[in-house]
């Protein structure tokens, strides 16, 4: 199925993530959550989105956003908003 | 210059806070301020406050900022405002902005700094539509009249500031401020972003309270006072007046007037000639600054970086007291470089937003406006004709015997605090032990027996310069301490440092003592005091920690100097 063409977030993303969440960028992957991330508590879940949201000029709904458990789940939301992320 | 300690600064209020400092922190930064945070407990900003042993106390902040929403101030109305009578309406605001100012006034009372309250953000929509107009007192009005109120109340305080939220919020836009996803998430009612622009508002408070704001504004000329270039376009050739683009440059030079007006000084940096650029500061009709209101004038072809450490000099100012303003991004590049020290703000490059750009200028603020801030610029001038009266005399005693020098010394009162507490913070040159006072440091010593503190006013034929120094004793059996003295730099050279030692070493004679000790801190700022001390034997006693003890044995006391009149009181 063809699409719109979707806006690039590549490395940019996970340095962005890495800012917020005060980690390394590099230990970042689909599977990191508040379990596995020091300091990614609820409040810092709410940066994120927020910090994503203004980075790609998106906006998720408050169900989008409760649903967000790791990276992946955030990644896949973007993805739905036309933002493709490879890394 | 070394890094200065961190502004402690306290958050209490409702709703989510603990992200804040992280959004505020980077603004301040950027504006030269570093800042150590603490955050009151989610919901517990009423204990905070009132208990004096509270974390809040303990952290001893500079700037307390209370933030309380109008959802929680007002809980009762906000969810069915019309559900209760118009005279219920009013004596809940009445009850909401009583609330809120007692807290005010109480963390200004266990703290030495300033309160930073935040005003209500006004709904930007009512539950009666188009018909909330047409009420008596109704919901819109109701948050207002808080607003309103709050600034009535703290409008004599000098330690309790109203942030009018509602303004701020406004310059982006309230639906972006408001994030009502992040409301219901996490009772967070502002968007990180409407934080991070709050920073900007907070560095205001916090470099004034710090006595870091900037002192002057250095001015280019062409494309910047005025459109074109003088000496290519002529004096009937740039844009200078009624009709666009030069309206923008008259609307431009209006907001500087009002800068002078409340004391910011104003100098020319001009690559020019100066006949030209004269001429039009002179006789062009829409200039709105003429000369009296530029206390340095470089004009001429030196590099734009050497005037102005000639201008910082000539008005005894550090470079860090500098704003450069020039439209030209090569020449702001050049200077930010080779003075880093100066502010050198992006100017937009259409003239049409200089003037706003000026209006959001971070860095200029006073929290508190003596009337020897009013006067600032008028002084200014008048030094500039003692110094062309200083060249058409021929010897300097000459000169001083001319000058008519009055010096009044005058018990400090709640009225001359302010200034003293100011002085305190600007004065290096002279400053004994460059010991800054906050006012309310300052007031405390008021009721002190044993101390005295006086306020130093200095006049001469060229005008008045009001309180230019300040003076405390210490009143001891067998001597007098000395922890706080000092002259600002406008009044130094004429005979003021001789004449107010002279007079304290007659008081203390007189008050049977035998001794004066006088506290000084030895740093390359202020060398000019030691200088002084030792040409009028003042000799080295001893030194405890950081700060010596001078002292002078009143056997030789230094007469005051024949061309100055002193009275005290």
């Amino acid at each position: 199925m063809s699409m719109a063409p979707l806006r690039q977030a590549g490395d940019g993303l996970y340095r962005l993530i890495g800012e917020v969440l005060h980690a390394n960028p590099s230990s970042l992957t689909d599977a990191s959550s508040p379990e596995t991330v020091r300091g990614w508590d609820s409040l810092r879940s709410i940066l994120l989105v927020s910090a994503v949201e203004q980075r790609y000029q998106v906006t998720l709904t408050l169900a989008e956003i409760m649903g967000i458990r790791s990276l992946g789940d955030l990644k896949a939301a973007l993805a739905k908003r036309g933002v493709q992320v490879d890394a | 210059m070394p890094d200065p300690a961190p502004v402690r600064v306290a958050l209490v209020g409702s709703g989510t806070l603990r992200h804040v400092p992280e959004l505020v922190s980077p603004r301040c930064a950027a504006h030269g301020i570093q800042t150590a945070w603490y955050v009151a407990p989610y919901g517990q900003w009423q204990q905070e406050v009132i208990n004096p042993a509270s974390e809040l106390y303990t952290f001893r902040p500079e700037l307390t900022i209370l933030v309380v929403s109008a959802r929680e101030l007002l809980s009762g109305l906000w969810t069915n405002p019309y559900g209760v009578t118009v005279e219920e309406r009013r004596s809940a605001a009445e009850d909401a902005a009583n609330r809120l100012s007692k807290m005010a006034q109480v963390a200004a009372t266990w703290t030495s700094g300033l309160v930073l309250v935040h005003g209500l953000a006004v709904p930007t929509s009512s539950p009666l539509g188009l018909l909330e107009s047409k009420q008596k007192f109704g919901w819109l009005e109701t948050v207002r009249w808080i607003n309103q109120r709050l600034q009535e109340e703290f409008r004599n305080d000098a330690r309790v500031f109203l942030l009018d939220l509602d303004s701020v919020l406004s310059r982006s836009g309230k639906d972006a401020a408001f994030d009502d996803r992040l409301y219901y998430l996490a009772d967070m009612e502002l968007a990180p972003d409407a934080w991070s622009r709050l920073g900007d508002d907070y560095a205001r408070y916090l470099l004034a309270l710090r006595g870091r704001s900037r002192k002057c504004l250095v001015l280019d000329l062409d494309n910047t006072l005025w459109g074109g270039i003088v000496g290519e376009d002529g004096f009937d050739g740039i844009q200078l007046g009624a009709t666009p683009p030069g309206n923008t440059f008259v609307a431009f030079q209006q907001e500087l007037l009002a800068l002078f007006e409340r004391g910011v000084l104003l100098a020319v940096n001009s690559a020019n000639n100066p006949d030209d650029a004269l001429k039009v500061i002179r006789e062009h009709p829409a200039m709105v600054l003429r000369e009296p209101h530029f206390a340095s004038m470089k004009i001429n072809w030196e590099p734009k970086t050497e005037n102005l450490r000639a201008i910082a000099e000539e008005l005894n100012l550090g470079l860090d007291s500098l704003v450069y303003l020039d439209d030209e991004p090569a020449q702001r590049w050049l200077v930010s470089q080779q003075l880093p020290e100066v502010l050198v703000p992006e100017l937009p490059p259409d003239p049409a937003g200089y003037a706003r750009t000026l209006q959001r200028l971070v860095g200029l603020d006073a929290v508190s406006l003596t009337p020897e801030d009013r006067r600032r610029g008028a002084m200014y001038a008048q030094e500039r004709s003692r110094r062309e009266f200083r060249t058409q005399v021929r010897t300097l005693d000459e000169y001083l015997s001319q000058l008519q020098v009055q010096i009044r010394l005058r018990e400090a009162d709640r009225f001359s605090i302010p200034r003293l507490a100011q002085l305190t913070q600007r004065t290096n040159q002279f400053n004994l032990t460059l010991e800054r006072y906050t006012e309310s440091q300052l007031a405390e010593w008021l009721g002190d027996p044993r101390r005295r503190l006086y306020a130093i006013e200095v006049s001469d034929r060229f005008g008045d310069q009001g309180i230019s120094g300040a003076l405390s004793i210490e009143r001891h059996d067998r001597w007098w301490d000395v922890p706080l003295w000092l002259l600002s730099c406008r009044v130094l050279g004429k005979g003021v440092e001789q004449s107010v030692l002279s007079v304290l070493a007659g008081w203390a004679k007189a008050g049977g003592v035998s001794e004066l000790r006088v506290a000084y801190r030895p740093s390359e700022k202020n060398t000019p005091a030691r200088r002084f001390l030792e040409a009028c034997g003042v000799s080295l006693m001893r030194t405890d920690d950081s700060v010596q003890r001078w002292q002078l044995e009143l056997a030789h006391v230094p007469a005051v100097p024949a061309h100055v009149t002193v009275t005290a009181e």
